[in-house]
């Protein structure tokens, strides 16, 4: 870091100090000065550790609300960098044992489904009947994020808007849909 | 909701909030108040008198101290882990080393005095009724951090539940000192003061859970 770089977080320092001890009076335009200023440093704080990008505003969201309902405990006297990044922190860690279960267990490889469709094996007319009919088996929220993001080819993000539904649910729903349209499917087809 | 909608939403009904103590007077208060309630505790369950001035021997002023540094510096630690950015992990050894002092400074006294007598005593002194006593005078300490805790911001809040609940073990340590009839036995303390304080303190994982929001 140079010079610098170090005067300016330190001036960026002393600033979010002096708009807090201001929202801390209740001086509101501070206050939205200070929280749209957090917003660019933990959208950057939180690009650099996230996997998906599509996680970000709700993490930046919980951050900034955990900023509002722990602002009485800032003391001017320590760091404010300290003091926030400690909260940020937190919310990352806690966001990562959430996650943890559809991130260990419930992965999915966006390429699996694309590879059923698209062997030349299975491209044929009969095969995307069937597959029609196995699609129609499946529970309607799984087939809903299933035709939506693997057969219309929406990102998982508009896909997740589409249907109404949380992105981690979504990422459930094309995993367990697609499990169970292997099994369907390859009962017939023999494949993987 | 969009994040600037969100940032609107809460600038816009921003109420001035009173700022928190620092975490050390916090824990300053807690110690005063938890040791006047645990010293009436102490004086009302009448076994006072079991205390002559010859059990005020080095030992005992040592181990005293030893447990009330603990004690406080406990406190103190659960106080700190209650505000964002003030932990660091090199604090945990201020709470460390008065724990490991006092266990040591009974071990050093069990050593001296190990003997017939220090393991008669042992089986003969009715280790059972310390862990119910400790546990009762730990209950107003308990209640009053962990209800000082939830006045901050605590992100960890099973540690913070063990800390806050071993704090109030070790101050009710510190009573039982004048109440317990066996304190010349190193080995009954150890048995039946420093190990029930650091395993029933465990709970405090779960109470931290369920009492710290």
């Amino acid at each position: 870091m140079t010079k610098t770089m170090i005067n300016k977080w330190t001036d960026q320092n002393k600033r979010w100090t002096a708009l807090m001890v201001l929202t801390q009076e209740g001086d509101s335009s501070a206050y939205n000065e200070l929280l749209s200023s957090l917003n660019r440093v933990l959208s950057a704080y939180f690009g650099k550790r996230l996997w998906d990008k599509s996680y970000e505003d709700d993490l930046i969201q919980d951050t900034l609300m955990s900023v509002h309902t722990s602002r009485h405990t800032y003391d001017p006297s320590q760091p404010f960098t300290a003091w926030l990044f400690g909260i940020a922190h937190h919310k990352f860690i806690d966001f990562l044992r959430k996650n943890k279960r559809i991130v260990s267990n419930e992965t999915y490889d966006e390429t699996q489904f694309e590879r059923i469709c698209v062997n030349s094996k299975n491209s044929s007319i009969d095969y995307r009947i069937d597959l029609e009919k196995a699609l129609e088996k499946l529970p309607a929220k799984q087939k809903e994020a299933l035709e939506s993001f693997s057969l219309q080819g929406h990102s998982s993000k508009e896909s997740s808007k589409i249907i109404g539904i949380g992105l981690s649910a979504l990422k459930v729903n094309v995993h367990r849909g697609y499990k169970r349209l292997k099994t369907i499917l390859g009962d017939e087809y023999g494949n993987n | 909701m969009e994040t600037t909608k969100l940032i609107h939403s809460l600038s816009k009904n921003l109420k001035p909030v009173r700022r928190l103590m620092s975490p050390i007077k916090r824990a300053i208060i807690w110690f005063v108040i938890s040791i006047l309630c645990v010293s009436i505790g102490v004086y009302w369950s009448g076994i006072l008198q079991k205390f002559t001035p010859e059990s005020a021997n080095t030992f005992f002023i040592l181990e005293s101290i030893a447990i009330l540094c603990f004690t406080f510096s406990a406190s103190c630690l659960a106080f700190l882990l209650s505000v964002p950015g003030r932990f660091k992990s090199n604090m945990i050894w201020y709470t460390l080393v008065p724990l490991i002092s006092w266990i040591i400074l009974l071990i050093i006294q069990s050593g001296a005095f190990f003997s017939i007598f220090s393991v008669d005593l042992l089986s003969s002194t009715p280790g059972g009724m310390c862990p119910r006593d400790l546990a009762t005078l730990c209950v107003v300490p308990a209640l009053i951090i962990f209800s000082m805790i939830r006045l901050a911001s605590p992100q960890k809040k099973s540690l913070i539940g063990y800390i806050g609940l071993l704090s109030s073990f070790g101050l009710a340590a510190f009573g039982l000192q004048f109440t317990c009839g066996a304190l010349s036995s190193p080995l009954h303390v150890l048995m039946f003061h420093v190990s029930p304080a650091v395993g029933l303190a465990l709970l405090g994982i779960f109470l931290g859970k369920i009492l710290i929001k």
